[in-house]
Order: C-alpha cells, then structure tokens, then sequence
C-alpha cells in the first residue's frame, strides 16, 4: 500500500527536520548573535539525547507491535523494573558495570518471556481492546512491585560514565548524551538487521502479519513472541539507565516509568509498525521538547509547557496522517 | 407494481418455506403496500475504478429499469463487488457517473446513498454478531426513524410509539423470512442460511428502490439455492423493487432475472436476456478458460 | 481497527435480557420495544437494590463507608458514561479521568468561588465536559484504535497543565475549596438534608446525591441503548462499514458518544468534587491511573451492560476499602524472606503497605478478569440465568438447521403442524 511512497515520505521528513532546524538556528543567530549559535547547538545536542531515549523507548514499543500485533502500555514499567533491577546488581550485589547490566538484561528478557508466556499468550485471538488492558494491569502490577521492593527512597545508580563531559567550542556534550545517541543508533541497526536479514525476524513480521501462515511456513510463533517481549524488555532496561542518569544524575525514582507515557507520542508520531518511524518520532519529540523549553519563555504558555509539547505536536500530524508518519493503514480487523 | 409483475408470471409458491413466503404476502402488502411499491432505475455510465495503480472496473455502463431483477455475473476478481462498493459510496469511481432513478450518486457518502434508498446485502456477511435479529432488522430502518438521544432517554412518547411501529414492521420481514422464532437471539449464533436471509431482510426493510445482493447464494446448497431463488423472486413481484444480483452461479441468473450482464476483467463483456448472455462466445469462453465453477 | 477494539459483547445486553424473559409467542415478542427492566428478576433486583440505597443512610450509622459510597455512586455515573463509549461505541478512551477533572473545577469555580446554585453548576459541569468531548470526537473520526488509546491520552496531559497554571480559576498549585459549593435543589438542600423528621449529615446528603445521579444516568443510558442512537452506535462499534450502508453515519454516533460520555463523567466530577471539599492538581500518571480504573470497572462490571458499570463500580471502591480495613489477614512475614507480605503499620518492613497491596491486587483482578471471565460479572449472571437457555440455544441452532435448509424433506409439513 504504501510501499513506493514510503522512502520518498521519509526523506521528505528528514528534510523537514532538517530545514527547520537551519532556519530556527538561523533565527537564533539573528536574535543573540555568536552566542546564539552556541545555546542552539546546545539545545540541539541536548533534543537528541533526549529524543534518542525516547527512540529506543519507542523501539520496545513497536518490536512488540510488529510481532504480535499488541499494543504495549506496560512498557513503562518494564523501563521502571529494569532500572531498579540494574542497580540492585550493581550497587547492592556490588558488580562491576559490564557484568551488571549484562545479568540485568538477562534477567529482564526472561521476565519479558514470562510476560508473554503467563499472560500475553493467553490473551492471543482476544479482542484488541482486551489485550491493551492487560497491559494496563501490567502496569499497575510491576509499578506495584517495584515501589514495594524498593521502597526506600535515596537509591543512586552511579555508572562510569555518568559526569564525564566533552567540550566542543563552547557546546558541552555529556558523555551520556553519546550514549544515548550511539545506543539509539546501534539498536536502530541492530533491529533493521533483525528484521530485514535474520531468519528469526522475518519469521516474527511474518507472524504479525498472518500467524496462521506464518506457522504454515515453519515459522515458530511462540519463539516469535517471547523473542518479541525478551527484547523489548532488554531495551526497556537500556532506555531505563541512560535516563536515569541523564536526568537524575543517577538518582532512582519510580516516576521513572512516568517517561514512558511521554514517548507514546514519538511512538505514533513515527507509526506503531515503524522501527525507522520510531526513531524519527522519537528524535522529533525530543528536539521539540528541549527547543521549546529553551525558547518559549513566555508565563502565559504556563510552567513545565514542554511536558504537554509532544502531544502538542502530535494532534495535527495525527489528523494528517492518522498512522503515524511512516506507519502502515492497519488492515481492518474484524 | 405493475411493471415488475408484467413480465413475470410464474407462480414459486410450491410448499416448503417458500409456502410461508406466500401466506405472509398479502398482509403484508396490506400493511405498507404504498411504501413499497416504487422501484427506482439505475444507470451506469463509464465507470471506471482503480486503486494502487490495477484497474479494477474500466468503463463500465449498463442500466437497469425500474422494478427490473438484473443480474451481474462474471469470475472471481471481475470486479462485480467493487461496482457494488461503488454505487453504494463505498468506494469513488475514479471515472464516470452512476443514477439512481436520475439522481447522481457518485461522490455521496455510504450514508447519503442509503437515503436515497439504496440497500444491499454483501458478500461475506455483514451483519451485527452481538445483537440479535429484530435489532439487525431495527437497523435496516433506521433511516427511517427519527428518534434522536433526547428523544431516546425521554423513551416515553415518541421515542415508544416510533420503537413499537418500526419493531410491527419489522416482525412482518422476520415473519416472511421465517425468522420469527429466533428474533431474539443474537446473529452470531445462527447458522449461515439464517444469517444470509437475516442480511437480505434488514436490507428489505429499509424499503429500498434499489436492493444489491451480493451473491446471496454463495455457499448454500442446491436447497438452500432454490429456496432463496424462491424467495427473491417473490419479494421482486410482490414489493416491484428494482434489484440487482451479483451472483457466481449462473444457473440460477439465469432462471431468474430478466436480464444479465457479464462482466470480465473490468469490463463489461455482454448485457442481454439469460438466453442471450450465456450463449455468448466471449462468456463460453471465460467459462471453459476461467474459474467460474 | 475500530471493530477490532469493540470489546466481544457476547450477546448484547438489551437483546439478551429480553430473550431470557422469552414469551411463549416469539412473533408477539418482537413487536415489543426492549423493557427497560427485561424480566421479572431484574425488576425485583433493581428495586431491592434501590431499597437498600434509599434506606441504607437512615438505618447504617456509619460515616466512612457512607463516604466510599458516595465515590462509589461517583464513580458509577462515571463509568455508564464510559460504557456508552467503549462498551456500546467500541471507542477505546483513557482520557476519562479528564473530563471529571473539568467538571470538578466547573463545580469549584462556579459552585464555590462564583457561588451559583447547584441546578446552575451541575448542569453547567457536563456542557464543559460535552464541549471538551466534541473537541476530542473528530480525532477519533480519523484516528482509530490503538492511536486513539494514546490521542486520549493528550487530554490528561492537558487538563493537568491547565490546571497547574490557570491559578485565578483552578488555584493553581495551591489547590482550590469546594466545600462553599451550594447543594439546594428546591427545597432540599443536600447539605443539610431533613425529611420525614430525619437529620442527614451532608456525607449522606451527597449519598443521595450522587445515586440520585447514578439512577438518572443508567436511565437514559438505558433508554439511549434500547432504541435508535444505541442500535447505531452499537452497529458502528461493530461493523462501520455496514452500518454506513445503512445510513448510520459513524462520524455522528462516534461524536454524539463521546459528548455523552464526556457530559456525564464531567457531572460526576463535579459531584465528586464537593464531595472532595478541597482539590489539588495532580500528575497525569494518577490521572491515567483514573483512568484505567474506569476501564476496569466496566470490565470487572460486564462490557455493554447499564448494571455492569454500577457493579463494577462498587466492586472497584468498596474492594479497595474492605482490603485496607483487613489488612491485619495478609500482616504475616513471608517464609524464607525476612519481609511481612504487607505492612499494617507501616513501620516494620512489609512487601507491600495496605494502599500499595490494593492497588496491586487491582491489577491483579483485571488481569483474571480479561483472562477469565472477559464478560466481566454481567457475564456470571447471565450464566446464572441462562443456564437452561444456553441449551436451549444450541438446541434451536440444530433444530434450525433442519428445519430449513436441509436436503430432502421439505420441512413444510412440520411447519403447519
């Protein structure tokens, strides 16, 4: 259905993207003079770290929603749980970096496989609308756990690179926003890869979009959808401890799943079904929130205006193109 | 009324359910005789229809007369139900004009075509699983209601007196169809032949000038076929309501409208008599080359 | 997308009701419009239930869960809203929670600041709420399904942000009273209320207040349901297409459910705000959090049913409570681990504390639910009651079946007899 339009759409996005930053770092040039460039470029780098998170979050999104068709509400909390649980390997369990997080993203693939296997599998040929739901009490289950077993407050993850900063002229780079930016880069490919060239992921867009033939054709479905929430999961811990140091210097609190509610709209700006569309989306959301905080100053926009940006930004597109920017029309359930 | 019952005499009432068709008939004739009496005429001129780049309907004309029974036969992927997406504002012609009794319908929404009373039936079934048969039938007449939420959650006055007169018009239908005993159960847990003459009613109720049936045998057995053959014929002569059949089983076109066309590819290959059309080279042809089973 | 979202209301509601009080002649059966009470024992239920409310304040002297009651009643004519939209619309919304924040600072702003009488501001609570839900219809025209879920989303984040900032209306930060708020209506005054020689704290002033509304809100969401808007809506939950064809526009009954819906969960906020005496801005997660409430209850209740949500409601709100109040059953130390399971005190180490272990075992209870019992407890009740009448369904497909399309024998004979 869209497929010539497609590649021509993106490219027309990136354009835009790109115009419009040269023309909002053109104004700012104009206004503040060499200074202006720099807090631009500042804002700039600072959107797409932000966004970049907001992209991997957006990835778990839509792995899952290729796969099985569900669309995944919970994945907030997998974000809020694989955080705590990074940092109870390493700050409680006292492991070094590397070993920590490889034993977290472990751990929270096969909590994401018992997701499937326990819940989702079930719910496998129920009404859409059933299956957000349950996604929703997943939510308020894990949110529920997590405050509980980590219920004390003052928890601080401290990772290697959590303070180290470059300076490029007079624009700071943390290295966290390299991070941020390089992990969103590396899964983008890493899923493309997946998707586009492995045996496994073909099997699982094969899947979403007919089980019945998919299994016909030797596909493993079940393999397809554990495999689907095993690596959102993954992505969700990652996503979880790039934010948690960037924003809060390493300080855990549970309002971290809280962000995931705010990379829904980069989600479908992009298109639920999009892996590229989740990136977009998401660096969109990202440089929109931070441009708009640095530069609409004004009292009656009220306070903490960029909290509402994103879906500020997304209604018109929505009604523009109601399946996201690069998102495929769904075929008519019934 | 009259021009439909002109040309067609034979009488289908021959026992089995068809038996209860002709005893319902006359009240119901007596009950909304007027309403009912007026088919409208329909006519296609070049109509064309293509998506993604594939033709699918290429310069399609062809009319239909008031209180006429036409069939539109053709092979799987013809492009029959695409036409009827088209006359009912499903789908835009990307060319042409459609009349419905000299009234341009293409570029009215589903909804605008509905009002000027055109109902249809469609091929896999599109029916309201959950709600029962009386409720589907209800739907049929809903353009013919006016109660509106204000009126509703009054409930009484208007909003009872209109619920009580359509559900009496209804029951007459379910009463024809033979429906009555299973008006209260949800469609869904019907069997396939209750479904397809649950389909045909609502549409029925509607009190269309034009009905579109989009093969309303398909699926059914020698039985079945024959009974809703029956049954069209009847609702064609008592009613005079101008219908249009698309239809894969040519035999039974063919013994029952008064005329067909085919159609292949997109095109129109043919429109004649029964007798005209299958005899036709390039239709004997598509039989023995194409899949019309 | 949108049939897909329709939740799978096994035999709707009004249909079903009235076929389980099957007359022994079905032809005259049809001819009548669905009751608005189908059977005998719904009738007697209703009217027991109605008893136990109107009685329940004079003969129960007890002040707290006369208080979750009123939520619970709040809650109820909320949730019928909601059911008219995702039960009988098939329009997914977790934006709920925002049309009771609008009414509710309707209620603060012009019931206790502008101190307008209660039949000014209680109206005026759903035409705010009508207005922001025809500001939401026309994206769910061209938005469907799971991008609706997350379009709906929006409000929340709005309506908090309004909230924060608009401090001359909504206190901002500070919070704004309710409790000034007029509660007259003619010669009651809910506040105060006196009849028979019987004084009723205000608490049981709003009781009354709030079922009342319950009791008005399922009755025209029953009368809306069971004649021409429910059938439309209910048919462009299922099958748009078709119900275009019919001339059922979409767009209007898609809209016209949500300006419903929207009226009513905003007039219950209103309520719910004088009944909360003072309001505060809160996070959008909590408001989401509402949200989800919402469609639990009408899931726990039984999608597509007018007494589903008001079951589910008081499953939802009383459940809460009563755990809270036995919290001491589950205070035990949870075997190997040094932890009890929940903390009544709060002070040892617990698992859980009683708020935390609820809201856990909320989710919980949904999760059973769509697994098991996706009919929710209207479900069970129709089970209970159709019984026999499940049998004699399946008895009737045969029967069917052979009757009328059957090789052979024409069933003509059979049908005279």
């Amino acid at each position: 259905m869209t497929g010539p339009s497609t590649k021509a759409r993106q490219i027309a996005v990136a354009l835009w993207l790109l115009v419009s930053l040269f023309v909002l770092a053109l104004i700012s040039v104009l206004a503040d003079g060499n200074d202006g460039l720099e807090k631009f470029l500042q804002f700039v780098v600072g959107g797409l770290a932000l966004g970049s998170i907001y992209s991997i979050l957006a990835l778990g999104f839509v792995v899952i929603y290729k796969a099985t068709g569900v669309f995944n509400l919970a994945q907030g909390s997998l974000v809020l749980l694989g955080t705590y649980v990074l940092y109870q390997f390493k700050e409680e369990y006292d492991l070094p970096f590397g070993l920590a997080l490889l034993f977290a993203l472990v751990l929270m693939a096969g909590v994401g496989v018992l997701i499937e296997r326990v819940v989702m599998r079930k719910m496998l040929g129920k009404p859409v609308f059933s299956a957000i739901m349950v996604t929703l009490a997943l939510l308020i289950i894990i949110d529920q756990i997590v405050r509980s077993i980590w219920s004390e407050p003052g928890y601080v993850l401290n990772l290697p690179w959590s303070s180290g900063k470059v300076d490029i002229g007079d624009v700071t780079i943390r290295h966290i926003d390299f991070w941020a930016v390089g992990s969103a880069m590396v899964l983008l490919v890493a899923f493309f890869l997946f998707f586009e060239r492995t045996r496994v992921g073909l099997g699982m867009r094969a899947t979403a979009l007919d089980a019945e033939v998919a299994s016909a054709q030797g596909v493993r479905i079940g393999v397809s959808y554990a495999m689907s929430w095993a690596v959102a999961a993954v992505v969700a811990t990652v996503a979880g401890m790039i934010l948690t140091v960037r924003t809060g210097g390493g300080a855990l609190t549970p309002a971290v799943g809280y962000v995931a509610l705010r990379a829904f709209p980069a989600m479908i700006l992009g298109g639920l079904d999009s892996t590229g569309g989740a990136v977009a989306g998401g660096l969109i959301i990202g440089l929109a929130e931070v441009l708009v905080d640095g530069y609409l100053d004004y009292d009656w926009l009220g306070e903490r205006f960029e909290t509402v940006v994103p879906y500020l930004l997304l209604l018109p597109i929505m009604l523009w193109r109601p399946h996201g920017l690069f998102g495929t029309k769904t075929v008519e359930r019934s | 009324m009259s021009s439909s019952t002109a040309h067609k005499s034979s009488s289908a009432v021959e026992g089995g359910p068809s038996g209860r068709v002709a005893r319902a008939a006359p009240s119901h004739e007596g009950a909304a005789s007027d309403s009912f009496s007026r088919g409208g005429s329909l006519k296609i001129s070049n109509v064309s229809f293509s998506v993604g780049g594939i033709t699918i309907l290429d310069d399609v004309s062809f009319e239909v007369k008031a209180g006429e029974l036409f069939g539109i036969i053709g092979p799987n992927g013809a492009g029959k139900s695409s036409l009827f997406n088209c006359i009912s504002g499903i789908y835009l012609p990307t060319e042409g004009q459609i009349h419905l009794s000299d009234k341009p319908i293409v570029g009215r929404r589903p909804t605008a075509v509905a009002k000027l009373g055109v109902a249809r039936t469609f091929q896999n079934l599109a029916l309201f699983n959950n709600l029962n048969v009386s409720d589907n039938l209800m739907l049929g007449r809903h353009r013919l209601m006016r109660t509106g939420y204000l009126t509703a959650a009054l409930w009484f006055g208007r909003a009872r007196r209109e619920e009580v007169k359509h559900r009496l018009e209804c029951a007459e239908i379910i009463e024809l169809l033979g429906l009555s005993e299973v008006a209260k159960l949800p469609v869904g847990v019907l069997p396939y032949g209750a479904q397809k003459r649950v389909e045909l009613g609502r549409a029925l109720v509607s009190e269309p000038n034009l009905l579109l049936l989009d093969e309303p045998v398909a699926g059914m057995n020698d039985d079945e076929t024959e009974q809703m053959s029956n049954l069209l014929r009847n609702v064609s002569q008592q009613l005079g309501i101008t219908i249009v059949l698309v239809e894969h089983d040519v035999h039974m076109v063919q013994q029952l409208a008064d005329r067909v066309c085919a159609i292949n590819f997109g095109q129109v290959v043919v429109v004649g008599s029964p007798a005209e059309v299958v005899t036709h080279p390039t239709v004997i042809e598509a039989y023995l080359g194409a899949d019309w089973s | 997308m949108s049939s897909s979202s329709a939740p799978q209301a096994k035999g709707e509601q009004g249909g079903h009701d009235a076929h389980l009080d099957a007359q022994p002649s079905p032809q005259h059966a049809q001819l009548k419009p669905i009751a608005l009470l189908p059977g005998l024992d719904t009738k007697f239920s209703t009217l027991a239930i109605a008893l136990i409310i109107i009685f329940y304040p004079v003969l129960a002297d007890n002040d707290f869960w006369t208080t979750v009651l009123v939520s619970t009643g709040v809650f109820a004519a909320a949730a019928i809203g909601l059911n008219l939209l995702t039960g009988y619309t098939g329009q997914v919304s977790l934006g709920h929670a925002a049309f009771l924040t609008v009414g509710s600072y309707v209620a603060a702003y012009f019931g206790a600041t502008q101190g307008l009488w209660m039949i000014v501001w209680l109206p005026l609570a759903g035409v705010f709420g009508a207005a922001v839900g025809a500001i939401i219809g026309p994206f769910a025209l061209r938005v469907k399904g799971d991008y609706l879920v997350v379009i709906s989303l929006a409000l929340l984040f709005f309506t908090a942000h309004v909230v924060r900032n608009w401090e001359s209306v909504t206190g901002g930060n500070d919070g704004i009273s309710t409790s000034g708020a007029d509660l007259g209506l003619g010669p009651l005054n809910f506040a105060d209320l006196r009849i028979f020689g019987h004084t009723f704290t205000r608490e049981e002033g709003l009781f009354y207040l709030a079922w009342i509304m319950v009791g008005a809100f399922a009755l025209i969401a029953r009368n809306v349901v069971r004649s021409r808007p429910g059938r439309a809506m209910q048919a462009v939950r299922d099958r748009d297409t078709a119900a275009e064809v019919l001339g059922v526009s979409s767009a209007q009954y898609k809209i016209a459910a949500f300006v419903l819906s929207s009226a009513m969960a905003s007039a219950a906020g209103a309520v719910l705000a004088v009944h909360q005496r003072f309001l505060t801005p809160t996070e959008p997660l909590l408001e989401l959090f509402v949200s989800i409430q919402f469609v639990a209850i009408i899931v726990v209740g039984g999608v597509a049913t007018v007494y589903g949500a008001i079951i589910g409601a008081f499953l939802l709100t009383v459940l809460p409570e009563t755990i809270k109040t036995y919290t001491h059953w589950f205070d035990f130390n949870i075997p190997i681990w040094d932890k009890k399971l929940v903390s009544s005190s709060g002070i040892e180490p617990g698992l859980f504390n009683p708020g935390s272990f609820s809201n856990f075992l909320f989710g919980l209870l949904l999760v059973v639910f769509l697994l098991l019992s996706p009919q929710g407890i209207a479900g069970w009740i129709r089970a209970v009651k159709g019984g026999a009448i499940q049998s004699f369904w399946h008895n009737l497909r045969g029967h069917l079946r052979g009757r009328w399309f059957q090789r052979g024998e024409p069933a003509a004979s059979r049908s005279r007899a």
